[in-house]
């Protein structure tokens, strides 16, 4: 078998799935005193897991480059998912349920980024003493539910796989967090499965409308199915319109918006984060609050493209509040970890006002919908670095210096240089600045909501502003101006660490400086969508 | 017309790229101690800057042979006719330029809608960056490659030996950035590097990043310039909707030559949102405040990032988008009376300044605000000309000036005094350099200045036609006055800040036994003395003459008599400083203006009500939603449903804890009385379809 055969033909994908799975199930297994070999497996795993993602990706932008996928232009819907589309349909089958693994290019970029954030997150809490065992194992399980979000297209196992990455997260923070971790482990996993009873609510009625739709409409040959495929024949023949687009929509977006923290239901994710041990909040931030928007764009936008038109203003206005809001809130923190979690807040509100922009194509303003849309995938992956490489840094400085109290820290640039300058260059990259992935990201999605929605646009174009406060007050409380000399003994980053450290900076650095091979592979999967939105 | 130059034209950039990897990667690997990258970064990035100056040289040569060959053509095709070819710039197809795709954010499906008078914007909407020689650009370049050389190399002897590692990494960043901002073919790539050079402004004015003040001045200009950004970045979005393509030579093409009918309103925004952003790095009223505070940073960065280069980048832009500018009468009247206003203001705060940084500070304010006034007075030629002498001549004050603080240890004038025979050589530069920023003849100062008075004349009498239905002859006069009250004020404060330093008698123990600096340092000092007494009549206005065709209209008795009275202020200024300050008074005789000296020393209040919205209204607004989201969201709105669904769960476990206890009899207990009541539901209001559906036909 060809390296082409084993990517094309899906074993890639399911590996995805499947590495990070076994490996959770051989630690399992492993004596609790091999701490070197678990953490040896966990690397294995997910620095296989890298390598597929790696791969995939290079495949996919080479396909683009060549064009046989296309990225501008009327793409039909489903002409970008042939490309792989085949050997694990039908694994398992039942009924109107059944295992199949696609994926396209948001889904590609975003294994990308997750296998990023994994692999850096088991460097970063290399240290941990207490249960690494169970620690790891419960990490990885999580990373596999993940990672079956992003290549399934079988609504059952979406939301299986849904679950399975939201439900560690209790036993993560509960036994392994810090503060008061009980009340935010239980208040993260009460909201999270609140947004999930509205998620499955949601599947189970496009199932219901469309089988009915099916057996109304015998002529059009749909099938009764939980298949995205077949829900998306079934939307185009018309199963999903007016009232039900309308409210289902909406479902949705509360749904998602629970885990992608939209106002008000975001107030989870500041106690969850802060609570969290370093490699969860990585995983969290970085990948499990992007599940909330791709959910939205993977099922949510081609299914019921009326609904987000019904909706886009709400979501807009909703976005850009959550944007200058979450900017503010993490301005009046004096936690480290409380101010990356409203950070997170405040970006995601990006990603979800790039979203609602599509909604505007409908009123003719195609020119900003599929920018704005790119722009809001392009936010995923590029915050979801970002965050990564700023909550390991939290969790090392607070390893090293005993404290998350921004008041009670000063000058520690002179004694871990190397903390100040990934701090500095994520810290940049959450203000914006270009030539980092956060400018791609909140310049795309500005240029797309001006043209639908100028004055929302401008009114989120503040948080910039106070984001840009917020970072430099705490590069400078935390690592400018006068040096303590309690601190004197803290020490940088050490070999492992460095390896999270280096990683995630560097990629930040280089999607921010060429950003054209990552945009046109999202824009291959954003464009066929934005066509159905029409 | 072969040329070797311009199509190398971008390793102008890449060289200072080059040396900052090359830094970087030697303080990685030379580890704990720094000894090789100690000794190895000053050269580096000197070596590198050499290498880029010969290359600007040649392209500025080679871009001034194609405007020679262009005017040459055009004068042959339009022999005979009334062609002006004085009135009329030379088309952007003129210059060198190269482009490529950056990213493409979108591929529009069908063909926007197209007119005759504005070319459709291409299909491909991709986002390019590129390079741009023009003129304009190509002058620049020199400019900026010639005064960062000289500035490193003075460094070399100001900075302490364990500084210059992180100091030329950062420099090298600040260098190629700012020549990517001057060579950008495109706005957008012209905004990037206007984010970074922002940046490197951040990161150096923080250098001592263990001075709390310098850690708070950083935070301070990085801000205000990013709020003046988000109005360029406005600029650049509703351009790119619109025009489809940022590249200058695109949007000149569909913006400029149409006449007044392509949508003022809309091209007046543009002008106006660019001009936000321009204020904010060209420190202008009211967003000048952090430029003053930028003086924390190392001397040697205020001369070069402070005074001659970033600064001067807000007057580029607007040159660069002048033909934005032109279609605009309103933002041409802005532009021009900010200008001239900032000009004012800071001149009246710089007279009464005691920290010889900051009166150099208000000067460079007052200075750039000349310089937008001569671009909203249409005189973008002139502008240029005086940003390109002041680049020389402010760089040289602000060296000098530390070249006088590394010697006495303060930077307070009334601490000073008698310095001129210990340092001669900084003293005399100085002097040529205040006297250039005076304007007095034959210094390079006084030529650039007395073109922006001449455009203010030209405004007054009407003359200018490209300012029909934007400035009014009375607005006109009251800029020239504006203008010419503050050479005045120039020439004045000026010589009192050199008298106080270099005259009279020692004020303290470090001022009388002051030496004179290295040679590194007093190297550079002459070199840029040198510069500024031949470059007014020499080389510069050569240069400017292509950038944009003087069509002011003066006749030459107007020219010679706004000539001559801006030079006699000047000169009256320059005696009247010595004469209050020339025998070195202990205290200083404006405190006698009573209410106006408070006004001037407490900066006219505008940086106290910023630092009250900044710090109390905002970080207030910071902690109120704080507790709003601690308190209401989280606590009442969130805990609250917890609390409520808690409670109704007690409810039914009360009724479930009488007869039946237990948890498993409880849940069926709540099972069954849900299902009596759909049942009693459904027999009540039976027959319809609900039933129907749940429980089949």
């Amino acid at each position: 078998m060809t390296l082409n055969e084993f990517l094309t033909n899906n074993y890639a994908l399911a590996l995805l799935v499947l590495v990070p799975m076994l490996a959770s199930i051989v630690l399992m297994l492993m004596p609790r005193t091999w701490s070197l070999a678990i953490r040896l497996v966990a690397v294995a795993a997910t620095g296989i897991t890298l390598i597929i993602s790696s791969l995939l990706i290079w495949d996919y932008w080479t396909l683009v480059r060549d064009g046989h996928i296309a990225v501008s232009g009327a793409v039909d819907f489903f002409r970008i998912w042939q490309y792989n589309n085949k050997a694990v349909e039908g694994l398992l089958h039942f009924g109107p349920i059944s295992l199949r693994m696609a994926t396209d290019g948001a889904g590609v970029a975003m294994c990308l980024l997750t296998s990023l954030t994994i692999f850096s997150g088991v460097f970063a809490s290399w240290k941990l003493k207490n249960r690494d065992k169970e620690y790891y194992t419960l990490l990885l399980l999580l990373v596999a539910g993940v990672f079956g979000v992003f290549v399934t297209v079988d609504l059952f196992f979406f939301f299986l796989f849904y679950e399975i990455a939201v439900l560690p997260m209790y036993l993560l923070i509960g036994i392994w967090g810090t503060g008061q971790k009980e009340y935010s482990a239980m208040k993260l996993t009460l909201m999270l499965l609140m947004g999930s009873a509205f998620v499955i609510t949601g599947f189970l009625a496009l199932y219901a409308q469309s089988s009915a739709f099916a057996a109304a409409h015998p002529q059009l040959g749909l099938k009764a199915s939980f298949g995205l495929f077949d829900l998306v024949r079934a939307s185009q023949a018309g199963a999903f319109t007016g009232d039900f687009a309308r409210w289902f929509f909406l479902v949705f977006y509360v749904g998602f918006g629970v885990l992608a923290g939209i106002f008000p239901i975001h107030t989870w994710s500041p106690d969850g984060h802060a609570s969290a041990p370093t490699a969860t909040s990585m995983l969290h931030a970085g990948v499990l609050m992007k599940l909330g928007g791709f959910g939205l764009l993977r099922v949510a936008l081609p299914l019921l493209p009326q609904g987000l038109h019904d909706w886009h203003w709400l979501i807009a206005v909703i976005a850009a509040w959550n944007i200058v809001y979450g900017a503010f809130s993490a301005m009046g923190q004096r936690d480290l970890k409380y101010v990356i979690a409203y950070s997170s807040v405040s970006h995601l509100g990006m990603v979800m006002l790039g979203l609602a922009a599509g909604g505007a194509v409908m009123d003719g303003h195609l020119a900003g919908a599929v920018t704005a849309v790119n722009g809001a995938v392009f936010q995923m992956f590029a915050h979801g670095i970002m965050t990564a490489l700023l909550f390991a840094l939290v969790g090392l400085v607070y390893e090293k210096a005993h404290t998350r109290d921004i008041d009670a820290m000063g000058g520690l640039a002179r004694i871990a240089p190397g903390l100040a300058v990934a701090f500095t260059i994520a810290g940049l990259s959450s203000v914006g600045l270009p030539g980092t992935g956060g400018f791609i990201a909140e310049f795309l999605v500005f240029m797309g909501t001006f043209a639908a929605k100028p004055w929302i646009a401008a009114f989120a174009c503040l948080g910039i502003v106070i984001t840009s406060i917020y970072v430099l007050r705490l590069l400078r409380r935390v690592f400018f101006g006068k040096m303590d000399p309690h601190y004197e003994h803290m020490g940088d980053a050490r070999t492992t660490e460095w390896v999270a450290l280096t990683v995630t900076s560097a990629v930040i650095l280089a999607v921010g400086i060429y950003p054209y091979p990552i945009i046109q592979i999202i824009s291959s999967s954003v464009q066929p969508i934005v066509s159905l939105l029409q | 017309m072969t040329e070797t130059f311009s199509p190398i034209s971008w390793l102008i950039v890449g060289l200072p790229v080059l040396s900052f990897l090359l830094i970087g990667l030697t303080i990685i690997v030379s580890g704990k101690t720094q000894r090789v990258a100690r000794g190895v970064s000053p050269w580096v990035l000197i070596v590198c800057l050499l290498a880029a100056l010969v290359i600007s040289v040649g392209a500025l040569r080679e871009t001034r042979g194609r405007a020679e060959h262009a005017e040459d053509t055009r004068a042959d095709m339009h022999t005979g006719g009334s062609f002006n070819h004085e009135t009329e710039a030379l088309p952007f197809s003129t210059w060198y330029q190269t482009s490529v795709d950056w990213m493409v954010p979108e591929a529009p499906t069908e063909q926007p809608e197209t007119s005759a008078a504005i070319p459709a914007p291409p299909v491909n909407r991709a986002l390019k960056v590129g390079v741009l020689l023009d003129p304009l650009a190509a002058t620049m370049l020199v400019v900026v490659v010639l005064v960062s050389l000289l500035v490193q190399i003075y460094s070399f002897g100001y900075m302490k030996r364990e500084e210059h590692p992180r100091f030329y990494l950062f420099m090298s960043l600040f260098t190629a950035s700012m020549l990517g901002l001057v060579i950008a073919g495109s706005l957008l790539m012209l905004f990037i590097f206007w984010e970074l050079v922002g940046l490197c402004s951040y990161l150096l004015i923080g250098f001592w990043y263990q001075k709390p003040e310098a850690a708070r001045a950083a935070i301070k200009a990085f801000v205000v310039t990013r709020f003046g950004d988000l109005g360029l970045l406005f600029a650049v979005i509703l351009l790119w909707l619109k025009y489809g393509d940022l590249s200058f030579a695109h949007l000149n093409q569909a913006i400029g030559g149409h006449g007044m009918s392509v949508e003022t309103g809309f091209l007046t925004l543009i002008a106006i949102l660019i001009f936000f952003g321009a204020c904010g790095k060209s420190a202008q009223f009211p967003l000048h405040i952090w430029l003053p505070d930028a003086m924390e940073g190392p001397t040697s960065v205020s001369a070069l990032i402070h005074a001659a280069t970033m600064v001067a980048a807000g007057i580029y832009l607007v040159a660069r988008t002048f033909f934005i500018f032109e279609m605009a009468p309103i933002a041409l009247l802005v532009v021009a009376l900010i200008g001239a206003f900032t000009a004012l203001f800071a001149a009246t705060i710089a007279l009464a300044q005691v920290d010889m940084k900051k009166v150099m500070a208000y000067s460079t304010i007052s200075q750039l605000g000349y310089m937008m006034m001569g671009l909203g007075l249409a005189a973008p030629a002139a502008a240029f000309f005086h940003l390109t002498t002041h680049a020389f001549f402010k760089a040289m004050l602000f060296l000098t000036a530390g070249s006088v603080i590394h010697a006495v240890h303060t930077q307070n004038i009334w601490e000073m005094g008698g310095l001129f025979k210990k340092m001669k050589v900084t003293a005399i530069t100085c002097l040529i350099g205040g006297l250039a920023l005076a304007g007095i003849f034959p210094l390079a100062g006084f030529f650039s200045k007395d073109k922006l008075m001449e455009a203010g004349l030209a405004a007054a009498l009407g003359v200018n036609s490209t300012l029909a239905g934007a400035i009014s002859p009375a607005v006109g006069w009251l800029i020239l006055v504006m203008a010419l009250v503050t050479v005045l004020m120039t020439a004045f404060y000026t010589t009192r800040m050199w008298a106080l330093v270099f005259l009279g008698k020692p004020r303290s123990h470090e001022a009388e036994h002051a030496h004179e600096s290295p040679p590194s340092m007093t190297f550079s000092l002459i070199v840029l003395a040198a510069i500024t007494l031949v470059a007014g009549f020499l080389v510069v206005p050569h240069l400017t003459g292509m950038i944009a065709p003087e069509h002011e209209g003066l006749q030459q008795t107007q020219i010679a008599m706004i000539t001559f009275t801006s030079l006699l202020l000047a000169l009256i200024g320059v005696g009247w400083g010595y004469r209050v300050y020339g025998k070195a008074p202990t205290q200083e005789p404006l405190r006698k203006l009573g209410f106006v000296y408070a006004g001037m020393v407490n900066l006219w209040w505008v940086n106290a009500f910023f630092v009250f919205l900044a710090g109390h209204v905002v970080l207030a607004l910071g902690s109120f939603i704080r507790w709003f989201d601690k308190t209401v969201i989280d606590g009442g709105l969130v805990d609250g449903t917890a609390w409520i669904t808690g409670r109704i769960g007690h409810t039914f476990r009360r009724v479930g804890a009488g007869p039946l206890p237990g948890q498993l009899q409880y849940y069926a207990f709540v099972i069954f009385l849900i299902a009596v009541l759909v049942i009693l539901g459904m027999s009540f209001f039976g027959s319809s379809g609900f039933s129907m559906g749940v429980f089949g036909r």
